[in-house]
């Protein structure tokens, strides 16, 4: 234990060097600190000694629970020389400290290290082991420059490593020269003992050695890549005197064997720039707002742009609540006592959950909710719950820089019933919604919400949580939620708005804007209000012009308190296309939407006099234009021309009479009118996936960290005919101003997943995209409908889904007659009577690949030069499982009085290419070959039946190709 | 029927330090160069390289090599970069591969002389870019009796090193004949360097940044010296093969190949 006294006395006096230096570092000028008064020197053990470290320079980490004397110099082993530093981990339950970690801090000043840009050092170790970490700038005077390589593998060898330095510019005085942590070896295998493994064993010690350390300046590593905020260009809202933290700096280096190295490192290796003045002052990656306005801020590390940037814009606080407290129950406020409250955010991540962020102090005696990421969140607050028996309303203010258009915020409150606690029967969800339409953005929205319209909500004297559930807001600020009582003498709200005598959409007496579009007459409607208390005094005042506002003031009864609610009137949108109905023969098409532009009638057999079509616009002032179709089957399309007169839509309505042979329609529930049924999705985010838009619902969904494509999926059951072609449309888009890819198709829904599909782009505008798929290599019933939405991040709206098959009959599949059926066959269009399809070659000759002659078809090729055999080669695509036997049987031969050889047999498509092939010799008469073919080592679904035919010249027929599974 | 089979693995190495030769520079050489042909690369980002110097090699397929690439002429695989740069860039799209690899085969072609490019590479396990001249003859004769010129190639794995070689009958793919060079404490990647290679009727000489480090005569080679008519220019950047092994799950993606310019020159 000497070790720790001499470490805990230390820490005395390195106590005392960080108060010198911080008081130093407050007043010195840089620029007049001679840098060369530190030493320059890069070594730290070389050529068999320490060099310059003083005397006492090892410094466990006890206090992380480090084993103190694990240190020593052995004289028996070295990389050069024949000494080295020598670390005896402990096992993990070796009372005198669980694992090696330590610091060597330079005993006497600091060094200049700007000269070099790594360090290195030689290691070995008793067996294969790794560290947690080994790096440089633990100096326990802050770590401000704390960088390490993390999982350094050590082998029984010696092997140099490299830790990089992210700017060697500002290491000017670091005593940090170099440190490790280093857990025991796990006996069963890495990540199997604890406390990887809570249930597995201890971690056994070993012993490893390190040699010629040394800072050093090397050429050989390139690539610095460094990062803030992850590399995103994160924004922020704050209040002018918060304090904020540049985070997520990531930085790595190119090493020597051309692998990237990442580092743990510091936000202090960057240099930070606002881009506007006087909104931050920068102090490190230390941000203090001092002005209003946005400013985004970069960074650099050394002379290298980070990516990512951190956005701040300022936003005031919210207005002071002035109500009386005694008429008050706060939840969160800085004007009121606050009941407890249990958690503002309970991050339930298994349900889905991706809201970040919580209460926030912002200031000394300032807090506000911030919330991130926000899809829902549910305040909480039980220890006791709240009785807001008493209580008229509930109070909140918002705000959110996010786009607002179209977005919804709903606001729930649970009561728990008389026992108070979850479950018991009794439980009661209460639901307000507020529009975007009455949330700008940019703006705090002061919510008055009496308690009575919440909607569901009956009893209210155990209220135990809060709920939020958003639409499209990912960043929601909160300040002042309280329930207050008021007396019908302070009610200044209205029960209702009439316009030309009918309520107004999604009235709410806390909500104090309407949008409200006027028909084209630019007539402002006649607009009422009708004050919840009778004896309120209510004031309206029409615009003058539409656009414009009609405000609504009401003064409550005790004559002082006042409320406004203000309508705005807008101009129909004269780009407004949709039909608001749309008739065959004077009634309207079953199912028919606005928003769904393409129906399918089946008329009668045997009809063949076209319905009559008639459709009415949205917009009295379009045009709209019928054109009928010419027969049946045949298509009417109905063209909507908007007032602008350019903008245009098209309905199309497509007759079948009862017998026509067409394509058949194989999924339901297409539209997604119906829900999700019978649509599958592999993840859950608690925001429902089908979404409705006005009368139209779709599949709706938002992807937030790209991955792999599968990871999102959206898929319907449907049974697939292998070697049948499908058709499958659909509309999709994607967000505003953004375009992002999905992958669509068709495949099997079991394993090996085999599947047709392509990748198609989506845009802000909704697109039908018309997908040939055919079922080349692969049916079955458990097949599907398919959306990967993984790869790419953004919206995903699809809509209109249909999937149609072949229309040349025959694909309805035979049940199977044969109990104990022949091996099927696994190549197709074997005997190339289909010309090349699905087979495929690496080489392009010009001449045809599939020749014929009299009414056979054959493979042909003639090698000129010999090289590998691999070089010419035919392939087709097949599943090879490993483990099985296959028979190839194929017919081949050469050209006339000749013979020469090729290779055949299966084998990987992809990397690393196993295979299980033989040689034959082809004559000029053709034989039969059948070959049989283990598939010992390999197999997969991205297998193949190949030919390699470059490693001798000479013309090469092969037809009638067949894969059996023996 | 081309069959395209280039660049081997190299079995014959010699590794050469550039202290070795650093006396021999090209002015002691007594050489008069006059230039003949250039591209600077000059013109607009996005770009495609001047159709009268470049044409396309397409496709996948593994280019006799195993490589993993398919070969595009997209302006996302081979463009110029508005800085009087052409960029060749290898994209990772899941274990899908594009690049490109442009060629002057039959727009320009030359016997004798310095050819020469300034470029940076890329890196990265697996990534395997190359300058390099193969025998214009090639579709008559075939490879290797066209003969391959390879000026510089790297893997991506060894950032420091380059190699140039020579394919012909007799000494094609494994059996090649060429030198290593390895730079003293810098990175192929990390700026540009000058490749070249000087071509008389009985000597290649091979040099980096005008340090000539390996001469190639009739004597070295083990079969016929097939340098004695037109060859063509060649860019590439493939990725995977059994030259350079496959890519790794830390190898970055894209990867550049900066071209500055190519030159010929008679001396």
């Amino acid at each position: 234990m000497k070790n720790l006294r001499i470490y805990k006395k230390l820490t005395v006096a390195v106590l005392g060097v960080i108060l010198s230096t911080l008081f130093i570092g407050c007043n010195r000028d840089e620029d007049e600190l001679p840098e060369a008064s530190y030493p320059t020197a890069g070594d730290i053990y070389t050529n068999d000694s320490f060099v310059g470290l003083g005397t006492n320079f090892f410094f466990p980490f006890i206090d992380g629970g480090a084993k103190p004397d694990v240190f020593t110099v052995d004289q028996t082993e070295g990389y050069i020389g024949t000494s080295s530093i020598r670390i005896d981990v402990p096992d993990a339950d070796d009372p005198g400290g669980s694992f090696a970690g330590a610091t060597f801090i330079i005993d006497g000043f600091g060094r200049n290290l700007t000269q070099y840009n790594a360090l290195t050092f030689w290691a070995r170790a008793s067996e294969s082991a790794t560290l947690n970490e080994f790096g440089f700038g633990v100096n326990a005077v802050g770590n401000q420059y704390q960088t390490a390589v993390p999982g350094v593998k050590l082998t029984t060898n010696w092997k140099q490593y490299i830790i990089p330095i992210p700017d060697p510019s500002k290491l000017v005085n670091e005593k940090g020269m170099m440190w490790f942590a280093a857990p025991g070896v796990c006996p069963s295998g890495e990540g199997d003992c604890f406390p990887e493994n809570p249930n597995g064993g201890t971690k056994k010690g070993y012993t490893f050695w390190l040699d010629e350390v040394k800072f050093e300046n090397l050429g050989t590593i390139g690539q610095p890549m460094a990062e803030i905020q992850n590399g995103e260009d994160a924004v922020v809202a704050a209040f002018v005197g918060q304090v904020l933290e540049v985070t997520g700096v990531n930085v790595s280096f190119n090493l020597p064997n051309g692998i990237d190295q990442a580092l743990t490192t510091t936000s202090a290796f960057f240099d930070y720039e606002p881009s506007e003045p006087g909104v931050v002052s920068t102090a490190g990656s230390t941000l203090t707002v001092v002005g209003e306005g946005t400013t985004t801020i970069t960074a650099k590390m050394g002379d290298i742009d980070a990516t990512g940037s951190l956005t701040i814009q300022t936003i005031s606080e919210a207005e002071e609540p002035t109500r009386d407290s005694r008429n008050v129950l706060s939840v969160f406020s800085d004007s009121y006592e606050n009941v407890p409250v249990d958690f503002f955010n309970g991050f339930f991540i298994p349900d889905g959950q991706t809201t970040l962020g919580g209460a926030v102090e912002t200031a000394p005696g300032k807090n506000i909710i911030y919330y991130t990421d926000l899809n829902f969140v549910i305040p909480t607050f039980t220890n006791p719950t709240i009785d807001a028996s008493e209580m008229t309303h509930i109070h909140l203010d918002v705000f959110t820089f996010d786009d607002t258009e179209g977005a919804q915020l709903e606001i729930g409150l649970v009561d728990l019933g008389s026992d108070a606690t979850f479950g018991g029967g009794n439980d009661v969800a209460g639901r307000f919604f507020l529009e975007g339409s009455g949330f700008t953005s940019g703006e705090w929205i002061s919510l008055d919400i009496r308690l009575d319209e919440f909607e569901g909500l009956g009893d209210k004297a155990n209220l135990g949580q809060l709920i939020l559930v958003s639409q499209q807001i990912d960043n929601l600020i909160l300040d002042n939620i309280y329930f207050y009582a008021e007396s019908p003498a302070q009610d200044a709200s209205l029960s209702d708005i009439t316009i030309d005598g009918v309520s107004i959409d999604g009235f709410a007496s806390g909500i104090l804007t309407y949008p409200v579009n006027v028909p084209s007459s630019g007539v402002a409607p006649t607009i009422l209000g009708i004050p919840s208390n009778e004896d309120a005094q209510v004031t309206v005042t029409p615009a003058t012009t539409v656009p414009g506002t009609t405000t609504i003031t009401v003064t409550a009864a005790n004559g002082v308190t006042t409320q406004t609610y203000n309508i705005e009137l807008l101009l129909t949108d004269v780009a407004d296309v949709a039909l608001s109905d749309l008739q065959v023969d004077g009634v309207t098409i079953e199912d028919f939407s606005s928003a769904t532009t393409n129906y399918t009638i089946d008329l009668p057999d045997g009809t063949t006099v076209v319905p009559m079509v008639t459709a009415t616009a949205n917009d009295p002032e379009a045009t709209v234009t019928i054109t009928d179709a010419s027969a049946i089957p045949g298509t009417t399309l109905v063209v909507v021309t908007g007032r602008d007169g350019t903008s245009t839509n098209t309905y199309r309505v497509n007759f079948n009479a009862g017998d026509v042979q067409g394509p058949v329609e194989l999924l339901t529930n297409g539209d997604f009118e119906n829900g999700t049924d019978p649509w599958f999705t592999n993840f859950g985010t608690g925001v429902p996936e089908i979404q409705m838009g006005g009368d139209n619902s779709f599949f709706f969904a938002n992807v937030e960290s790209a991955g792999d494509a599968f990871a999102v999926n959206l898929s319907q059951p449907v049974e697939v005919t292998q070697g049948s072609v499908y058709t499958l449309t659909f509309e999709a888009s994607t967000g505003e101003g953004t375009t992002r890819s999905i992958i669509a198709g068709i495949g099997l829904n079991e394993a090996p997943f085999s599947n047709a599909t392509q990748e198609v782009t989506l845009t802000e505008t909704s697109q039908t995209f018309t997908l040939m798929l055919t079922a080349a290599d692969f049916g079955g019933s458990n097949s599907r409908v398919l959306f990967d939405m993984g790869a790419d991040v953004g919206v995903v709206v699809i809509d209109n889904v249909s999937l149609q098959g072949d229309s040349g009959g025959g694909t309805t599949p035979d049940p199977d007659p044969d109990p104990d059926p022949t091996p099927s066959e696994l190549a197709v269009n074997g005997d190339f009577e289909g010309g090349t399809d699905p087979w495929f070659t690496n080489f392009g000759t010009g001449v045809p690949e599939v020749q014929t002659a009299g009414d056979n078809s054959f493979f042909f090729a003639n090698v000129e030069v010999a090289g590998n055999a691999f070089a010419v080669n035919l392939s087709q695509q097949v599943e090879i499982t490993q483990g099985s036997v296959y028979t190839l049987s194929f017919d081949a031969s050469t050209g006339e009085g000749t013979t020469r050889t090729i290779i055949a047999g299966i084998g990987l498509n992809e990397q690393p290419f196993t295979n299980s092939t033989q040689e034959l010799t082809l004559t000029e008469v053709s034989q039969n070959f059948s070959l049989t073919l283990s598939a010992a080592e390999f197999g997969s679904a991205n297998s193949r039946i190949l030919f390699d035919l470059g490693a001798d010249v000479g013309v090469v027929v092969i037809d009638n190709v067949s894969l059996k599974a023996n | 029927m081309n069959i395209m089979m280039i660049m081997r693995n190299l079995l014959l190495v010699m590794v050469v330090t550039g202290v070795l030769f650093s006396c021999d520079s090209a002015e002691e050489l007594n050489r008069t160069y006059t230039l003949q042909w250039e591209d600077d690369f000059e013109g607009a980002a996005g770009e495609s390289p001047n159709s009268a110097n470049w044409t396309y090699d397409l496709g996948g397929g593994g280019w006799g090599n195993n490589e993993l690439q398919v070969y595009t002429d997209l302006p996302e695989n081979v463009s110029l970069d508005g800085n009087g740069n052409l960029v060749i860039t290898a994209l990772r799209d899941g274990f899908n591969y594009t690049s490109a690899r442009i060629k002057t085969q039959g727009l320009f072609e030359r016997t004798y002389g310095r050819f020469e490019a300034r470029l940076k590479t890329p890196y990265g396990p697996g990534i395997w870019p190359a300058f390099w001249l193969l025998g214009g003859n090639i579709d008559e004769v075939g490879w290797p009796q066209c003969g391959e010129i390879d000026v510089m190639e790297l893997r991506g794995q060894e950032p420091s090193e380059i190699a140039g070689t020579l394919h012909g009958p007799g000494y094609s793919g494994g059996a090649s004949i060429g030198a290593d060079f390895e730079l003293e404490n810098d990175r192929f990647d990390s700026d540009f360097f000058v490749y070249a290679v000087d071509w008389g009727p009985d000597f290649i000489d091979f040099f980096v940044n005008d340090q000539l480090y390996q001469r190639l005569t009739p004597d070295d080679v083990t079969g016929e010296w097939v340098y004695d008519h037109d060859f063509f220019i060649i860019f590439n950047v493939a990725v995977g093969g059994t030259y350079v092994g496959f890519p790794s799950p830390q190898t970055p993606f894209p990867q550049k190949m900066t071209i500055d310019y190519v030159r010929y020159y008679t001396f």
